[in-house]
C-alpha cells in the first residue's frame, strides 16, 4: 500500500546543493533516493549499504554528522522502516536516513558503535517494533523488563482489530456509508428526514390551532386538539416508515462487538500461552514463537468455526 | 541461607560486591525509576538503569487520536514543561499542514514556553537541593516562586498541569486582559527568586565540594552520547536549538547561551541558573513586542486533515532537544508519532557517567540530569 | 542530697533524668519542626493545640501505639536489641552530667571519661541495626555510621582532653576529669577563650557524632533512605529518635560545660542556683539552636570528604593543641599564650578547610574548544 501511495504522490525532490548532493558526492555508487520533507532532506538507502552510509556520514568532512538525534521505527504494513535523524554540530545541517526491511526479516546492522546514544534508541525500537539490530552489545528489552511477546508499535499487533487507527477507520466509515446507501436504494439523509418531519409538524400544529380558534375553544382544549393532531401525524409517519429496512449502522456495531470479543479472546490466549511458556522456562524467542503459533491456531479455528 | 566464608590465616578476607536496588520507590529517583547499583563498599562498580515503569505507549495512543486530541498526550510526556512540548507538537502539525499562526499567538507561545522553562528549572533547583542534602529548604524556596508562575498558567488555561492550550494554528483562547501586568509581576518575583536561589546554593562550600568535578563530560562524549540541553552546554558547547535552528519567533529575541567549562554537575547547575535569567530576558522582550490581533489562523477546518508527508520538528525544552517525528498519510490522525525525549538520551549516559564514582555522586549525577520519567518512558 | 539514703537519693535523681529526657525530646521535636518551618517559609505544625504545641504529644501517642514491625528475614535479637544499645548509653551518660553546681545524679571523679566511654558504646547499636535489618540500605548506613562515628570519636576525645589538661582548681591544681571541677576552673574566663581550637573541633566532631547535616551521611535520606533505621517502626524507631535528640542535649550541655563555663558567668563565680539554672539553659539552648539551624541550611558531605576532614584536619590540629597545652603547662607559661596559640591555630585550620573546599572550584581547567565548529 505504501508503495502505491508513494507512486501516486509526487516525491518532492530536494533542492540542488542540499545535503543529498553531498551524500551522492561522498558515496559514489551507493543506491539512494532523496526526498525533501517539511524540514529535512530524507535519504533512503538499502540495508546493505547502511553501515557504509552511516560511517561516511559521521566521518566524512563534508557531512560530519556527529549527533544522532533520533531513531524511529515505522511500520508501513508491507515494510518496516528505520529512520535515523542526524545533525551536525559543526556544519549545522540535518538529514534523515531511512532504511527499509521486510517485516518477517527485521534484521538491521547496529550503529551503536558509531553513536553511543543509538544504544538505547535501538533497544527501544527492537522492543517496540521487533527489529533485530545485529551486533548490538545488549539488546535486552528496555521499557518492559520482561518483554511482551509481541510488538506493540506494529500496526499488526494482536489488538489491532479494535483499534481505530486512521486507515481502517476511514475505510470502514466509507464502507458503512456506501452500504447504507445501497440498502436504502435512495440515499436518505437522517438529518434531512428530521428537518422534513419538523416542518410537517409545524404545519399540522398551525392548522390545528387555527381550527380550534375558529371554533372558539378555550386554551386547554386548544392544546388537546394540537396534541391529537400531532399524534395522528406521528402514527401516519410510523406507518410510512414501517417497510423500511433495518438501520444501516446496526451491522458495523455488531461487527465491532465481535471484534472486541475476538480481541479479548486473543488477549486471554496470549496471556495463557506466555504463562505456560514461562513455566516451561522457555527463552523469549521461544515464548514469542509459542504466542505466534497459538494466535495462528486461534485464527484458523475462528475461520472454520 | 547461611553462606560459608572461609578465612585462611595470612590472607585477606574475601570481599564481595553487593547489588543495591535504588528505586522504583526511592526519594532520589524523581518518579518511578530504578537503577541497580553494584557497589564495592561506597564505590560504584556498575549501574544498570531500568526504565519503563511509566510506559503508557503515548506514541501508540496518539495514532488513535486526531491531531487536536493528541495535544493532550504532549502535556503528559514532560509534565514539568508542558507548554514547551505542546509547542513542539503543534509546530510539527503546522509545518505539515502549512499553517501560519498569527503574530499574537506566536508571542503568547514564546512567553508561556519561556515561563515554563523557568518553572521547570525551579523544580530542578529544588529537587537537586534535596538530592544533595539540603533538608527541603531549597525545595521550599523554589516552590514558592514556581507557584507564582503556576498561578499565572492557571489563570490563562484553567489548569495547573495539563494545559492543552496551544493549538495547531494558534492558541485555544486569548489571554486575560491583564496578562501583561500579571507577567511583569511574575517576572519581578522570579528575578528576586533567582537571586535567592543563587545566594542559597551557588557559593555554598559544601555544594561546591559535592558538585565540582563530579561526572565531568567532554563535549565529544556529550555529542556521542546524545546529551542535549543544559547537559550539553555545560560541557562548553554553545548550542541551543532556539539559536541554531530557530523555530517559532525565537530569531527575533536577544539572549545569550550560557555554557559551562568542565561539563560536571556544578556546571550543569550554573547553566540552568543562567538559563532562567535568559528566559526572563526573552519574556521581557516578548511582552514589549506582543501585538494585538487574532490568536488563531483563519480558514481552519474543525477537524484538521493533513496532507501526506513527514516532519521532524525539534524544540529546546528545559531538558534538551525535544523532537516530534510526525508521519501523515492523509486523514485526521497521525500515522506515526515518535517522540524524541531529551531526558531519555541524557539518562542513557548515566551508566558511563557514574561508574567508578561514589554512591552519593551517582545520586547527584542522576539529579543533575533532571529526568522526568513520564518523558523518558513515554 | 534529696533523700537520706544514698540509694534512694540516686534512684530519685535517676528517675528525674529518665522523665525529663523524653519530655525534652518532645519539646525539641516541636521546636525543630517550628524552626525549620520558619526557615523554609512554612508554618510547621499548627493543628494539634494552639500553634500546634501538642503535636509532640500526639506524635508520642501515635508512635507508642503503632505496630512494631520486624522484617521476616531480620536477625531477631540483633534487630530488636539495637534500639536499646543506642539509647541506653546515651542515658547512662547523664548519670554524671552536672546541670548546676549540685544538680546531678553522681559527681564522678572520672566523670568526663565515663561520659566519653559510655557514649562510644552506642556505635555498636548502629551496626547492630544496620546488620540485623537484612536490608542493603541499612547495611550501607550501618557501615557508614561505624566509619563516621568511630572516626569522629577521636578528635572529640582529643578536644576534651585538651580542656581536661588545663582545667584548674586551687585544691587539685592542673588537670581534672571531674566535670564540676572543670566548670569551677572557668570562674571568670570560659575555656573558649583559652582553647578556641579545641572548641571548634569539639563542635564539629560533636555535630558528626550527632549525624546531623552536614554529617548526616549514615541516615542520608536521598541515598540510603534513613540508613540503619529504615526497617524500624513504632516504639523502636522512636527510641532511635529519642537517642538522637538526647545526644543532642548531651553534646550541647557538654559543650557549654567545657567551653562556656557552664553555670558560671564572667561577672563572678559562685552564682546562686536561681542564676545557675538560667545560665546553663541559655548556653545549652544556644548549641541546640545552632545544630537545628545548621541542619536546615547545609547540604550533606560525601563520605570520603567527611573522612578526609576528620583525619587530615581535625585530628592533626587536635593533637597539636594537646602538644601546645603540654608545653605551656610544663614550662609554666602564662594562660594568655594558650589563647593566642590556639586562636592562631584556629585561623590556620579554618583557612586550610576553606582552601580545600574552594580548591575543587578552582581546579585547573583543561584547555577545551568552546565554539561550535571546532569540536570535530
Amino acid at each position: 500500500m505504501a508503495q502505491e501511495r508513494s507512486q501516486e504522490t509526487s516525491v518532492a525532490e530536494p533542492p540542488p546543493g542540499s545535503v543529498a548532493d553531498l551524500f551522492r558526492e561522498a558515496l559514489p555508487g551507493v543506491q539512494m533516493s532523496a526526498e525533501q520533507t517539511a524540514l529535512d532532506v530524507a535519504i533512503t538507502v538499502r540495508r546493505e549499504d547502511l553501515i557504509r552510509v552511516m560511517q561516511t556520514a559521521k566521518e566524512d568532512e563534508r557531512l560530519a554528522f556527529d549527533f544522532m538525534r533520533s531513531l524511529s521505527g515505522v511500520d508501513h504494513l508491507d515494510e518496516l522502516e528505520v529512520v535515523y535523524h542526524l545533525y551536525s554540530y559543526s556544519l549545522g545541517h540535518a538529514v534523515a536516513i531511512k532504511v527499509r526491511c521486510p517485516p518477517d526479516d527485521a534484521h538491521m546492522p547496529t550503529i551503536s558503535h558509531l553513536w553511543q546514544t543509538a544504544n538505547w534508541h535501538e533497544r527501544e525500537a527492537a522492543e517496540l517494533f521487533g527489529f533485530v539490530f545485529d551486533g548490538h552489545p545488549d539488546l535486552r528489552p528496555l521499557l518492559t523488563e520482561e518483554g511482551l511477546g509481541y510488538y506493540i508499535m506494529r500496526k499488526t499487533h494482536p489488538l489491532a482489530e479494535i483499534e481505530e487507527w486512521q486507515e481502517d477507520y476511514l475505510k470502514a466509515a466509507e464502507e458503512a456509508v456506501a452500504q447504507a446507501a445501497a440498502e436504502a436504494g435512495v440515499p436518505m439523509d437522517e438529518r434531512a428526514r428530521k428537518i422534513e418531519l419538523a416542518q410537517k409538524k409545524a404545519v399540522v400544529i398551525k392548522k390545528a390551532r387555527e381550527e380550534a380558534r375558529g371554533r372558539g375553544l378555550a386554551g386547554d382544549e386548544e392544546r388537546a386538539a394540537v396534541k391529537a393532531a400531532l399524534k395522528a401525524l406521528e402514527e401516519e409517519e410510523a406507518a410510512k416508515a414501517e417497510p423500511k429496512p433495518a438501520e444501516a449502522p446496526a451491522k458495523p456495531a455488531d461487527d465491532r462487538a465481535a471484534k472486541i470479543a475476538l480481541a479479548q479472546k486473543k488477549a486471554a490466549l496470549i496471556k495463557k500461552t506466555r504463562d505456560e511458556a514461562r513455566a516451561r522456562g522457555a527463552s523469549q524467542e521461544e515464548e514469542r514463537q509459542a504466542v505466534a503459533e497459538a494466535l495462528k491456531a486461534l485464527a484458523a479455528e475462528e475461520k472454520s468455526g | 541461607m547461611a553462606t560459608e566464608y572461609s578465612v585462611t590465616p595470612g590472607k585477606d578476607l574475601e570481599t564481595i560486591d553487593i547489588n543495591v536496588n535504588v528505586g522504583p520507590q526511592h526519594p532520589a529517583t524523581h518518579g518511578v525509576f530504578r537503577m541497580v547499583l553494584t557497589v564495592d563498599g561506597e564505590q560504584v562498580v556498575d549501574v544498570d538503569p531500568i526504565i519503563g515503569y511509566m510506559h503508557r505507549g503515548a506514541e501508540k495512543l496518539s495514532e488513535n487520536c486526531d491531531y487536536r486530541q493528541a495535544i493532550g498526550y504532549q502535556d503528559r510526556t514532560d509534565y514539568l514543561a508542558q507548554f514547551n512540548t505542546e509547542l513542539c507538537y503543534v509546530q510539527a502539525v503546522e509545518k505539515l499542514a502549512g499553517i501560519e499562526p498569527p503574530e499574537r499567538a506566536e508571542y503568547i507561545r514564546v512567553i508561556l514556553a519561556e515561563l515554563n522553562r523557568i518553572a521547570s528549572h525551579y523544580m530542578f533547583m529544588g529537587a537537586f537541593g534535596t538530592d544533595i542534602g539540603v533538608f527541603g529548604t531549597a525545595f521550599m524556596y523554589t516552590f514558592r516562586d514556581r507557584e507564582i508562575i503556576q498561578d499565572l498558567f492557571e489563570e490563562i488555561t484553567g489548569e495547573r498541569m495539563m494545559y492543552a492550550y496551544f493549538r495547531a494554528g494558534g492558541v485555544a483562547w486569548d489571554v486575560p486582559e491583564d496578562f501583561r501586568e500579571r507577567c511583569r509581576e511574575v517576572l519581578s518575583a522570579v528575578r528576586k527568586g533567582i537571586g535567592d536561589i543563587d545566594g542559597l546554593m551557588t557559593d555554598n562550600e559544601v555544594i561546591i565540594a559535592r558538585c565540582r568535578g563530579v561526572s565531568p563530560v567532554t563535549p565529544e562524549d556529550a555529542i556521542n552520547w546524545g546529551l542535549t540541553g543544559p547537559m550539553l552546554r555545560a560541557t562548553g558547547l554553545e548550542h541551543d536549538v532556539r539559536r541554531a535552528e530557530p523555530y517559532c519567533i525565537y530569531d527575533r529575541f536577544e539572549f545569550d547561551i550560557p555554557t559551562g567549562i568542565q561539563g560536571d554537575v556544578y556546571d550543569r547547575y550554573l547553566v540552568r541558573l543562567e538559563e532562567m535569567r535568559q528566559s526572563v530576558r526573552i519574556v521581557e522582550q516578548a511582552l514589549e513586542g506582543m501585538p494585538e490581533g487574532p490568536i488563531m489562523a483563519e480558514g481552519l477546518k474543525r477537524t484538521l486533515r493533513l496532507p501526506e508527508g513527514e516532519v521532524y520538528m525539534r524544540n529546546e525544552t528545559p531538558r534538551g532537544e525535544y523532537g516530534i517525528y510526525l508521519i501523515s498519510k492523509g486523514g485526521d490522525k497521525p500515522y506515526r508519532l515518535k517522540i524524541r525525549s531529551p531526558a531519555f538520551s541524557n539518562l542513557s549516559a548515566l551508566r558511563a557517567m557514574s561508574i567508578g564514582s561514589y554512591v552519593a555522586d551517582t545520586i547527584v549525577t542522576l539529579g543533575s540530569i533532571d529526568i522526568v520519567l513520564c518523558e523518558v518512558d513515554r | 542530697m534529696i533523700a537520706d539514703n544514698a540509694w534512694l537519693d540516686g534512684l530519685i535523681r535517676m528517675g528525674a533524668i529518665a522523665l525529663a529526657m523524653p519530655l525534652s525530646v518532645i519539646i525539641l521535636t516541636y521546636l525543630e519542626r517550628k524552626i525549620s518551618g520558619r526557615l523554609q517559609q512554612r508554618l510547621g505544625p499548627m493543628r494539634v493545640g494552639p500553634y500546634g504545641i501538642l503535636q509532640g504529644l500526639a506524635d508520642t501517642i501515635k508512635l507508642l501505639t503503632k505496630e512494631d514491625l520486624r522484617p521476616q528475614t531480620a536477625d531477631r535479637w540483633t534487630f530488636e536489641l539495637a534500639p536499646f544499645a543506642v539509647m541506653v548509653p546515651v542515658f547512662l551518660a547523664f548519670v554524671t552530667l552536672p546541670f548546676t553546681a549540685d544538680l546531678f545524679v553522681r559527681n564522678l571523679e572520672l566523670g568526663l571519661f565515663f561520659i566519653i566511654a559510655v557514649s562510644g558504646v552506642s556505635i555498636v547499636g548502629f551496626v547492630m541495626a544496620g546488620w540485623g535489618s537484612d536490608n542493603k540500605y541499612a547495611l550501607l548506613g550501618g557501615a557508614r555510621a561505624a566509619a563516621q562515628l568511630i572516626s569522629y570519636e577521636i578528635p572529640l576525645v582529643l578536644a576534651v582532653v585538651a580542656v581536661a589538661m588545663i582545667a584548674y582548681t586551687p585544691e587539685a591544681g592542673r588537670g581534672s576529669l571531674n566535670l564540676v571541677e572543670i566548670v569551677d576552673g572557668q570562674g571568670r574566663v570560659p575555656f573558649i577563650v583559652w582553647q578556641p581550637l579545641a572548641f571548634f573541633i569539639f563542635l564539629v566532631a560533636g555535630l558528626a557524632e550527632l549525624y546531623r547535616q552536614p554529617f548526616d551521611i549514615p541516615v542520608a535520606e536521598s541515598e540510603v533512605v534513613g540508613g540503619p533505621f529504615i526497617e524500624y517502626s513504632g516504639i523502636r524507631w522512636s527510641m532511635f529518635q529519642m537517642a538522637e535528640f538526647v545526644s543532642m542535649v548531651l553534646i550541647s550541655v557538654l559543650a557549654s560545660l567545657l567551653f562556656l563555663g557552664g553555670w558560671n558567668w564572667p561577672l563572678g563565680n559562685g552564682a546562686g542556683i536561681a542564676l545557675q539554672v538560667p545560665l546553663i539553659f541559655v548556653k545549652t539552648s544556644f548549641f541546640i539552636l545552632l545544630f537545628i539551624w545548621l541542619r536546615f541550611s547545609l547540604p550533606r558531605l560525601r563520605i570520603d570528604q567527611m573522612m578526609q576532614f576528620c583525619w587530615q584536619v581535625l585530628l592533626p590540629f587536635a593533637l597539636l593543641q594537646i602538644i601546645i597545652n603540654g608545653w605551656v603547662l610544663v614550662y609554666g607559661w602564662p594562660d594568655w599564650t594558650l589563647g593566642v596559640s590556639s586562636g592562631a591555630l584556629t585561623l590556620v585550620a579554618g583557612y586550610l578547610t576553606y582552601r580545600a573546599a574552594r580548591q575543587a572550584a578552582e581546579q585547573p581547567v583543561s584547555p577545551r574548544l568552546h565554539r561550535v565548529g571546532s569540536v570535530m
